[in-house]
């Protein structure tokens, strides 16, 4: 029921997984937890983060009265669901059922935990958190494997990606199309350049864009759940995608009034450029609307972005009422995601904000994993915990803006990607934000193949396909693991 | 409400007339309309029009002095653009239809939200719904229905005689063409796949007229279409709309991946026209069909049909 007092370090490391896990993995699995609880999961984090920011008492107070699994539990009992309901701690808990321990426990244990964190830095980070379980204590290996495993389903997916579509070209043509042009060489004869524009102006686009939003996408969930702390949390928590639909609908409705004042070269990628700066608007505003006197409150951020993601639903609803059935028709289809009408503009578009964002995120990958501790541990081990939070909040609407302008709102790959990530190799963010960006990509290119292969010449959206596809996979993932744990 | 009597007895003496002008004097036989109901129109002098073909049915049958309100998608001819607006066909609510004050409602198949319909059918003013169209039979239909519903049998009688003749004025002038050009609709391209038009579509109908084939003919309904799908079915001309969502135009939908290295690409055959003037299927409909021919035909000479009253005003 409790750690040892004198923990050996093996011990500790474990006593800082249950922390992460949070205190209420003695409670039901996630699973056993009644709908009910999951609904009220979004609704309560908020709470969750409140009882977080309580600060200092969370740990200090509890670990001065033993008697108390006050940590979280105690101080608010709304974030129990939240938790119960968070795969993520299934995952701890399930594997490892001995750290299973109630809040009385784990308080006292978790000074000790957060000495080795700011002492031992980074890369010890990983070995508890990231080692599965006792099994392999050695967690590196692991980790690096299954990096490696998401790297190769990346560069698979790309390559089905060039190779497979509507229009059929043997591979091995694919292959000279991609040589010629690398070497310089061009098509001569009519067949060769009807293949050269399918491989070079619609596939590869098409492929890096995809690239591009699978990577961002996923890479901006799996930050905004280490900010939140929440495994529930998405980029749309921000703002993000009910910003680009608002100025996406806008454009679609008013458009053609601006579109004149766009140069021709720029005219297509109007809905991408009003998508873009409506997400990017949006979460800026959340973001300033929850800061104050220099701290961002995460709670506060929580609220404001539901209350303006509301707003903007609300005006995209009363331009879809305004809209005409076509245009109403043209934006439905944009909510859904597709990477049709690829172009290398648009590449050029989303590429420097989703490799900002992915490029910036090793160095939010020390700070998250402190963050998991909560905010006031952070901040002891040495963390600057608003810039991390401000910081990390503008690369994912960056990212996420660029890559929502360019595809349109594809909704799965940020919230369950990272969830894949971490069931297989851990929560330490040092290999989970690379590890999801890999699978991100992997899983929206592959998703793409479908959707351009399934109902041709006609093409499925993009998002349809994902959660079509990844959600019964990721049940099936949930619920094979229950098996196993028991 | 109080009303002064003398108002009542005007507005009988009104309804009066309009019953023996609207009736012929024959007394309301019921009309059977698309949903299959039998509906009783005694008063057709104050009509509310719904549906852009409807509108122009009306106009054309002389009978524009008699409509109060249209829709919006009833644009012409000019006369119907300064009319009241009840909304959108396809969003329609109860009151604003009603608060028009009909004597009777006229709605193409498909005006909706069904809730709204329902609540008119049952309401006290007679609503007849207008079966659309996809062919010359169709309108000839079309005209006929609208014609028997404001009791105008004879005058219908005569549109319908003149739109079939052109009909087969355009029958004629494309059955002598020997190519087919394989054309693609595009309902929009803003984000993504071009949204296109498939088979059983208006537009493909409209192809058909037009003697052309529909490139994308196999996909069903407007769908978005994959890029190299639509590339590989080598469509010679791209049409559009030129009053839908966005603005398109040659240089934003030649530069598009979809149609990329396509012949119409490679020859900017772009062909743009109003989209009621185009997917109406109201008696414009023939001349609209032998306007897309000659532009899907360059090559050939497609006589011009007879001009009509109904043609006469620039389309819209």
């Amino acid at each position: 029921m409790t750690a040892p007092p004198a923990a050996p370090a093996h011990d500790t490391a474990r006593a800082v997984i249950a922390r992460e896990a949070g205190p209420q993995d003695d409670a039901a699995s996630p699973l056993e937890a009644s709908p009910a609880d999951a609904g009220t999961a979004p609704a309560s984090a908020p709470a969750l983060g409140t009882a977080r920011d309580a600060g200092p008492q969370d740990g200090m107070a509890s670990a001065s009265r033993p008697d108390a699994s006050v940590p979280g539990a105690g101080a608010s009992p709304a974030s129990a669901p939240a938790r119960e309901a968070d795969p993520q701690d299934h995952a701890a808990s399930a594997a490892r059922p001995e750290a299973s321990l109630p809040g009385a426990g784990t308080a006292p244990a978790s000074a000790p935990a957060r000495n080795i964190l700011r002492e031992a830095g980074p890369q010890d980070d990983i070995a508890p958190a990231a080692g599965p379980d006792a099994i392999a204590p050695d967690a590196h290996r692991p980790v690096m494997a299954g990096l490696i495993v998401f790297a190769v389903l990346a560069v698979l997916a790309f390559i089905g990606a060039l190779a497979i579509g509507p229009f059929s070209i043997a591979p091995g043509r694919v292959m000279a199309v991609i040589v010629d042009a690398l070497s310089g060489v061009s098509a001569t004869s009519g067949a060769g350049l009807r293949e050269k524009v399918v491989v070079l102006d619609v596939r590869l686009p098409r492929a890096l864009l995809g690239i591009l939003v699978g990577a961002g996408t996923a890479v901006a969930g799996a930050v905004m759940q280490g900010v939140f702390r929440n495994a529930l949390a998405d980029p749309g928590l921000v703002g993000v995608a009910p910003g680009a639909a608002l100025a996406a609908v806008a454009y679609v409705v008013f458009g053609s009034t601006f579109v004149a004042l766009l140069p021709p070269a720029v005219e297509s990628l109007g809905m991408p450029l009003a998508a873009f700066a409506g997400a990017l608007a949006t979460t800026l505003i959340i973001g300033r609307l929850a800061t104050y006197d220099g701290r961002t409150s995460v709670a506060t951020l929580l609220f404001a972005g539901l209350a303006l993601g509301a707003l903007a639903a609300a005006g995209t609803g009363v331009m879809v009422f305004m809209a005409s059935e076509q245009q109403t028709r043209e934006f439905l289809f944009w909510t859904l995601g597709s990477l049709g009408g690829a172009t290398w503009a648009k590449v050029m578009l989303a590429a420097p904000f989703v490799i900002a964002l992915l490029v910036a995120s090793p160095f939010l990958a020390r700070g998250l994993d402190a963050l998991a501790l909560g905010e006031a541990e952070a901040f002891h081990a040495g963390i600057n915990v608003e810039r991390l939070k401000r910081f990390a909040i503008i690369a994912v609407a960056a990212g996420v803006g660029a890559a929502v302008a360019a595809a349109g709102v594809v909704g799965f790959i940020g919230l369950v990607v990272p969830h894949l990530a971490r069931l297989m190799l851990g929560p330490a963010h040092r290999a989970l934000l690379p590890a999801s960006a890999l699978l991100g990509a992997a899983v929206l290119l592959g998703a793409d193949i479908l959707a351009r292969m399934l109902a041709a010449p006609a093409e499925l959206p993009l998002g349809v396909v994902t959660a079509l596809v990844g959600a019964p996979f990721f049940l099936w993932l949930l619920l094979a693991r229950r098996a196993f744990a028991g | 409400m109080r009303v002064p009597c003398y108002l009542k007895a005007g507005g009988a003496a009104f309804l009066l007339a309009a019953c023996l002008i609207a009736g012929g004097g024959a007394g309301a036989a019921p009309v059977v309309d698309a949903h299959g109901r039998a509906v009783s129109v005694t008063d057709a002098s104050r009509i509310v029009s719904i549906g852009a073909s409807v509108t122009e049915i009306l106009f054309a049958l002389g009978l524009g002095d008699r409509v109060i309100a249209v829709d919006q998608t009833s644009g012409y001819p000019a006369a119907a653009r300064a009319l009241p607006n009840v909304g959108y066909a396809r969003t329609l609510a109860p009151e604003g239809v009603l608060s028009a004050g009909p004597s009777v409602i006229l709605a193409i198949e498909g005006a909706g939200p069904r809730s709204t319909m329902d609540v008119l059918e049952a309401a006290s003013v007679p609503v007849v719904i207008i079966p659309d169209a996809r062919d010359a039979a169709g309108v000839v239909r079309k005209i006929e229905a609208v014609a028997a519903a404001v009791g105008e049998e004879e005058k219908g009688r005569a549109l319908a005689a003149a739109v079939e003749a052109d009909f087969a004025a355009l029958d004629a002038a494309v059955g002598r063409l020997d190519k087919r050009p394989r054309a693609v609709f595009v309902m929009s391209a803003s984000g993504g796949a071009p949204v296109v038009g498939g088979s059983g579509t208006s537009a493909d109908a409209m192809f058909r007229l037009a003697g052309a084939d529909n490139a994308m003919a196999a996909i069903d309904g407007f769908k978005p279409a994959v890029d190299e799908a639509a590339m590989a079915a080598e469509p010679e001309a791209v049409v559009v709309m030129t009053d839908g969502g966005q603005k398109m135009g040659p240089d934003s939908i030649f530069t598009l991946p979809a149609f990329t290295g396509t012949p119409a690409a490679r020859d900017r055959r772009f062909i743009a026209f109003p989209g009621a003037f185009l997917l109406g299927f109201g008696p414009r409909t023939p001349q609209a069909a032998r306007e897309l021919a000659a532009a899907l035909h360059p090559d050939a000479a497609i006589p011009a049909l007879p001009e009509r009253a109904w043609t006469k005003e620039p389309a819209q």
